[in-house]
């Protein structure tokens, strides 16, 4: 198989060849010579790249860089991988001959070996006292921060640091352990500082090489002649699983996140056919190795839900049977209220999976859907071909591990709300309930007893701005994809104004759903972006909002006017008419669609939204020099 | 030339293994570079279970040197 597809490969001479060629091959399996021989095609082709990244390091990184360039596509991501000047990691930050600003690259990978960047510390620990050991893990950490300070300040891409790695052996044996602050303390200590240091940093992310290099095994990754004569820090088995990491992290920053997943029941969350082996017979829980497997499985997906991803059921069952063995097995890590949405009817599973998107309010091109059964997942791949169609093997025991590969689900930071995800759309639910049962809307929406605060965006807030400009689709007036480093610079501009808009009722709180970005002009007021969490539409805060811009318009710039866009997309359309219902007229549709809007500060009216308490702060700035207008 | 080692310097270089004979250079070959340098040797090594040292590998500069080279091995062996 591995020489039919070596042969493949060599043949392919375009993407599409190529990746058939790979289809179906986890990035991770892939042995190091096919990955070798795919790198190289890669190189070959040419093909415009999705994503750059720089290598730099303190050991030879060229194999790592075709090994991540593999890795990324299997999964169908052509990455460009450069490696830097060999030790000059630093020099590549601050000389600009060595090419950084061309190179533009999106993410930057450090990795540096402990044994070099500090020779004196491994060797030296006996001869240490405490306090000249910790000064020496300073100076280690301070190598790393100080280099992220300094690129954070040259470059806008996404750092990604390599954490320390340990080497197979210790230098003083199985007495490493008792001494207090050896090698296994020291890397241990460095490894949690380095964790510590960036924790809430979201341009910085710690990249687990000790672990990636432990799962490919130590004394596989460790080949002495190897670093003698090239200066490698891990040999070549180890590097599918690093290329693999890093391809990883590439996936994030390049997709937008699948946010659920749809999951069937028999065989798939228990084992067994519930309408055959009725409610007490499905296998599920402990003492059997069976329902175990099935156990292990649901607590991998719950670890997955604690990451922001949805849950729901699309299944083919009585839904009695279904609440009854719920109810009769709690001791499974899920149960029913895990669920965002359930479909359990005899309806065809695409359908299904299409009212689960349509409920949830999300498109069908962000859901996972998983099945054991085959014929199932073939009619999903060809109704929905934008879904992810993920067919578990015959094996239970292999599920959990199946689904924490995905990189589809990975996230590089989990927000507030991210982990309150489940729980708001159970409260959406119960307003949605309140909407059947309150019959007119107004009545319905005061009833919500929504309150709305807005703010000026600080820090504190950037992940969720940032994950709002990514996701948002739906309510979105110019669906512009700002990534951090944009989005730090609008902060820190006074031309720029970026708030963000949060909101809660009496089912629980919604966190910020919404982002508003203007640019501040000699005397115009450009609204930049509008977007808007799905799940936050439809009750009047969009009012709210563009009362929001009205009022800083008329504090900011009273005698200028606001310009305003709406650019169509797929998916935006609940947005088209806003800018026309708020109040602002329509100069010109443009050839590709946009719409541009204007209104003049003067004649612009707040619209009344009795049933919201708005809390805002006052605009501050400009009111003294120009004193508002009537 | 020994025609198992042309066979695996062919897969190593990926080149077909009629273009691999004795003649073959080191110095400005396009796939023959020290990284897969290092890889081919480790593979002959594990093909023919022989080991070189780090000096021979090294000196390494033709496929005539290494067939040379592994000849002496398999001959004392």
């Amino acid at each position: 198989m591995t020489v039919d597809l070596r042969e493949r490969l060599a043949q392919a001479h375009d993407r599409a060849t190529l990746s058939a060629a790979t289809t179906g091959l986890a990035s991770g399996s892939l042995e190091p010579r096919l990955a070798e021989r795919l790198a190289r095609r890669l190189a070959e082709l040419a093909l415009p790249a999705d994503f750059r990244v720089l290598l730099l390091g303190n050991h030879t990184l060229d194999p790592l860089a075709r090994f991540t360039t593999a890795a990324a596509f299997c999964q169908n991501i052509v990455v460009a991988a450069e490696v830097g000047p060999f030790d000059q990691h630093m020099q590549v930050l601050l000389d600009p001959s060595l090419g950084l600003a061309d190179q533009a690259p999106d993410a930057i990978f450090l990795s540096l070996e402990l044994d070099r960047l500090l020779p004196a510390l491994p060797h030296g620990l006996v001869q240490l006292d405490t306090t000249a050991r910790s000064n020496l893990a300073d100076e280690a950490l301070a190598a790393v921060t100080s280099w992220v300070e300094t690129a954070k300040s040259v470059t806008g891409a996404t750092l990604l640091i390599g954490n320390f790695w340990r080497p197979v052996r210790s230098h003083l044996g199985l007495a490493d352990l008792q001494l207090q602050g050896g090698e296994a303390a020291l890397y241990a200590t460095l490894n949690l500082r380095l964790l510590e240091t960036f924790a809430d940093d979201p341009k910085v992310h710690v990249v687990d090489l000790d672990h990636a290099v432990a799962t490919a095994g130590r004394r596989a990754a460790e080949s002495p002649r190897m670093r003698h004569m090239a200066k490698l820090a891990w040999a070549e088995p180890a590097l599918p699983e690093i290329g693999d990491l890093l391809a990883r992290y590439v996936a994030v920053l390049v997709r937008p996140p699948k946010k659920c997943l749809v999951l069937d029941l028999d065989n798939t969350l228990w084992g067994g056919v519930l309408g055959e082996e009725g409610p007490d017979g499905i296998r599920v829980g402990e003492g059997d190795p069976v329902a175990e497997a099935f156990s292990a499985f649901q607590r991998a997906i719950k670890g997955v839900q604690g990451r922001g991803v949805l849950l729901a059921i699309a299944s083919k069952n009585n839904r009695a049977d279904v609440e009854e063995a719920f109810r009769l097995h709690p001791e499974m890590p899920l149960g029913l209220a895990d669920f965002a949405a359930t479909r359990i009817d005899w309806q065809p599973k695409h359908q299904n999976i299409r009212a689960i998107a349509a409920e949830l309010e999300i498109g069908t091109d962000s859901l996972v859907f998983v099945d054991d059964n085959p014929a199932e997942c073939e009619l999903v791949r060809q109704m929905l071909p934008e879904v992810e169609v993920v067919q578990l093997p015959r094996d239970p025991a292999a599920y959990a591990g199946l689904l924490l590969d995905l990189p589809s689900l990975e996230r590089l930071v989990i927000s507030a709300e991210d982990r309150r995800k489940t729980e708001q759309y159970r409260e959406q639910a119960a307003r949605a309930a309140v909407r059947v049962e309150a019959g007119d809307i107004e009545t319905y929406l005061t009833s919500l007893e929504t309150v709305v605060t807005i703010w000026p965006a600080t820090r504190a807030e950037l992940v969720r701005v940032q994950q709002l400009f990514a996701k948002t689709n739906q309510f979105n007036l110019t669906t512009k994809r700002y990534k951090l480093p944009e989005i730090e610079r609008f902060l820190a501009s006074p031309e720029w104004r970026l708030e963000v808009v949060a909101a809660r009722d009496k089912f629980g709180d919604l966190g910020i759903i919404a982002v508003l970005l203007l640019e501040l002009g000699g005397d115009t007021i450009r609204v930049d972006s509008l977007l808007m969490s799905c799940r936050a539409m439809g009750r009047g805060i969009e009012t709210v909002v563009a009362n929001r811009i009205k009022a800083i318009a008329r504090s900011r710039r009273p005698k200028g006017r606001l310009v305003a866009e709406f650019r169509p997309t797929a998916k935006n359309k609940p947005a088209a008419d806003y800018w026309r219902r708020q109040g602002f007229v329509l100069d010109v549709t443009e050839d590709d669609g946009t719409q541009r809007y204007t209104l003049t500060v003067a004649e612009a009216r707040e619209i009344p939204c009795p049933a919201i308490t708005v809390d805002q702060p006052l605009i501050e700035g400009e009111e003294t020099l120009e004193p508002q207008a009537g | 030339m020994n025609p198992k080692l042309a066979e695996v310097m062919a897969d190593i270089l990926e080149v077909k293994p009629g273009d691999v004979s004795r003649e073959t250079v080191r110095d400005g070959h396009p796939t023959w570079d020290s990284f897969n340098h290092l890889r081919l040797m480790t593979a002959i090594e594990e093909e023919f279970g022989v080991q070189f040292s780090m000096d021979e590998i090294e000196s390494i500069e033709t496929a005539g040197q290494l067939d040379d080279l592994l000849g002496g091995y398999l001959a004392a062996a």
